[in-house]
């Protein structure tokens, strides 16, 4: 796929979105409306701009074609699926406990095939973060699962 | 200004402080080492942590993270050709030819020492350049500070991009996010689409951790940078025989090149490196070493991008108006310490500003002494594996991101911003307009209608004072910038040095033809 092709897509679909906050904006009270409205057809302005002239350099022939390297989205979408399957589970177990499971498993998915170092990364990490949130900033964070499982409390 | 510093002093030597500075310097030269983090994510990933800190022992330590990420970058940048921020690009085209003819750890220290003195000169400039600044910007009413924050808008938006365009949808995607939550003027709501979270508006750290510290992370995953050992290799104990006194006067040029470089809003290190760099090889009897391990040319990269540091923050701390994004994220660990810049910085929280000003001296120093005892573990950073470094920065910042308001709304929204960043990265639209139009947009608006109110909404008060034209007349010449530089390179068949300052990949490119 061509750079070009890409910027005209995005520029295209953002154009849309935002004359849609800019019908939004209008809908806003007269002083609360001004700015919203001049900054979103400012957006929208700018962005057809751009969609024009990213689908003018589409019919050039110098326009740069876009490469992914074999691995490059697989590890983006890895990284992308396990942090978000981190940030819904680390209120249930924990931020530490998570964490505990999530930096090794990341590390492995990701394509880290060092288990020693992973197991131990993940273990100090996880310490020092309870070390630091709960004991000397003392911030009220949800209680640990795998300190009720050692502690048995 | 005296009794401020002496007020300072205490505070700033006390164990807390000292151990922020000392640990903050450390860090930073390790973010600064592994290619692909900056000073501004290391920034971003660690103000979350900061939020419970006593303000100076938060503030120091951004200050060491700043000035010594930006000598870590040199790290790499000598050893392996690989810059690990982009201020770094200009130390590589001497560094890592002295690194290939074994003078690896020489060109280290010429590094580390010039960044240690570019640095302090810096710090040394905004002790003595803000206050007047600051005590001029009182003469400021709402429509010099509406033109002000929009005259940083402009500059930021437009000088930072090769193209202005993006620069300026960027700077509008941030003035909708910071419109987002009920208007304090009106007390209506403005794109939060009755989700109770969005009331308050979006917070700045947020932002910040989510713009800055999600997409390295997604990056350093992505592409897995495995650096070899092989490049070490040419570290060697080889001596060139270098006199330091004959650095004295690229020092400085590069001091003197850093600070006003660091001043105007939208430059930054690399700009700051490339110029220096250039101004010695232009001065020098004989040009042809430079570029094959002129000691002079690391000397002057190096104390030029570590003289733009303090400078930058300038106008960030007398007018509020970030000029780069280092800066737009120093000033929102300012804000979530209560510190609101302008002239009130330098009064009411004198003893923190001044502080704070002299963190970034202390740490400069201290950048020399860490940086000889370390350099060896630095050096090994840099081998650090990615795949493991990358979910490490992500739980750290989902932590961090929690842990300021116990919201897990607030880390959804993070990863979100994080993922539009690296989006918008890979579209080459700058994230630092959005971060600043943020910041400047609230300050544009609440100045404009309190303008428009004092002058009986009649447009011509806009331009009823002398500095209101002069602001003008900037923001009119920034917007020329863009089409008088095509101009020009077109005229000339060649990039200007600006230009090429500006993006490291096209500077390199034309280094090595």
């Amino acid at each position: 796929m061509r750079q070009a092709t890409l910027e005209t897509g995005v520029a295209l679909a953002g154009a849309v979105l935002s004359g849609w906050g800019l019908w939004h904006a209008l809908s806003f009270t007269r002083d609360s409306a001004y700015l919203p409205t001049a900054v979103m057809g400012l957006l929208t302005l700018l962005l057809l701009v751009w969609g024009i002239r990213s689908a003018w350099a589409l019919r050039q022939a110098g326009s740069d074609t876009l490469r992914f390297a074999p691995g490059h989205a697989r590890r983006f979408l890895t990284l992308l699926a396990t942090s978000i399957a981190m940030i819904a589970i680390a209120p249930s177990l924990g931020f530490a406990t998570t964490f505990l499971l999530f930096v090794p498993l990341s590390g492995w998915l990701l394509g880290y095939r060092q288990g020693k170092w992973l197991v131990v990364t993940a273990i100090l990490f996880s310490l020092l973060i309870y070390l630091i949130f709960q004991i000397v900033l003392d911030r009220p964070l949800p209680p640990e699962m795998a300190l009720r499982l050692v502690t048995g409390s | 200004m005296w009794d401020s510093i002496l007020a300072a002093l205490p505070l700033l030597f006390s164990p807390a402080v000292l151990l922020a500075m000392a640990g903050g310097t450390t860090i930073g030269v390790l973010i600064g080492a592994l290619p692909g983090l900056s000073a501004t994510m290391g920034i971003a990933v660690l103000i979350p942590l900061t939020f419970t800190m006593q303000p100076l022992v938060a503030l120091g330590m951004m200050a060491g993270i700043y000035n010594g990420a930006m000598y870590g970058g040199a790290i790499p940048a000598i050893l392996l050709r690989i810059p690990g921020t982009p201020a770094g690009i200009a130390t590589v085209f001497d560094g890592h030819p002295m690194a290939q003819k074994g003078q690896g750890l020489e060109a280290m220290k010429i590094a580390l020492t010039s960044s240690a003195i570019g640095g302090s000169v810096s710090a040394l400039a905004l002790l003595f350049l803000s206050p007047p600044l600051a005590a001029m910007a009182l003469k400021f009413g709402p429509v010099e500070i509406f033109w002000l924050a929009i005259f940083g808008l402009a500059a930021i938006a437009v000088l930072l991009s090769d193209a202005p365009i993006k620069g300026l949808i960027s700077a509008c995607i941030g003035l909708v996010i910071g419109m987002v939550g009920i208007d304090s003027m009106t007390g209506n709501e403005r794109f939060t689409f009755d989700v109770m979270e969005l009331m308050g508006g979006i917070d700045i750290l947020v932002l910040l951790t989510g713009l800055y510290a999600i997409p390295p992370a997604l990056t350093l995953a992505q592409e897995a940078l495995l650096l070899g050992r092989g490049g070490l290799g040419s570290s060697g104990r080889t001596r060139s025989g270098i006199g330091w006194r004959r650095l004295l006067p690229t020092w400085g040029r590069a001091s003197i090149i850093g600070v006003v470089v660091g001043i105007i809003p939208g430059t930054g290190g690399n700009i700051a490196a490339m110029l220096s760099w250039n101004e010695t090889r232009r001065v020098a009897k004989d040009k042809s070493r430079f570029g094959k391990g002129a000691p002079e040319g690391v000397a002057a990269a190096e104390c030029a991008n570590n003289a733009d540091n303090a400078a930058s923050l300038i106008p960030a701390l007398t007018l509020g108006i970030p000029g780069s994004s280092v800066s737009a994220v120093i000033l929102g660990g300012l804000l979530v310490h209560g510190m609101l810049p302008g002239p009130e910085l330098f009064t009411r929280s004198a003893p923190v500003t001044y502080g704070f000003i002299l963190a970034m001296l202390v740490t400069s120093v201290m950048l020399f002494v860490i940086g000889r005892l370390g350099a060896r573990l630095f050096i090994n950073v840099m081998y650090m594996p990615p795949l493991l470094l990358a979910p490490i920065i992500i739980a750290l910042t989902t932590i961090g991101v929690y842990a300021i308001n116990n919201s897990l709304f607030d880390v959804w929204l993070m990863l979100a911003f994080g993922v539009m960043g690296w989006g918008m990265e890979r579209l080459g639209i700058p994230l630092a307009p959005a971060v600043l139009a943020v910041i400047l947009g609230p300050v544009a608006e609440s100045s404009l209608r309190r303008a428009m109110l004092i002058g009986h909404h009649q447009m011509g008060y806009l331009f009823s004072s002398t500095i209101a034209i002069v602001m003008v007349t900037l923001i009119v010449l920034t917007i020329l910038v863009p089409l008088v530089r095509r101009l020009l390179a077109h005229y000339r068949g060649r990039p200007s040095k600006l230009a090429l300052a500006a993006d490291p990949e096209r500077a390199r490119r034309h280094m090595e033809s």
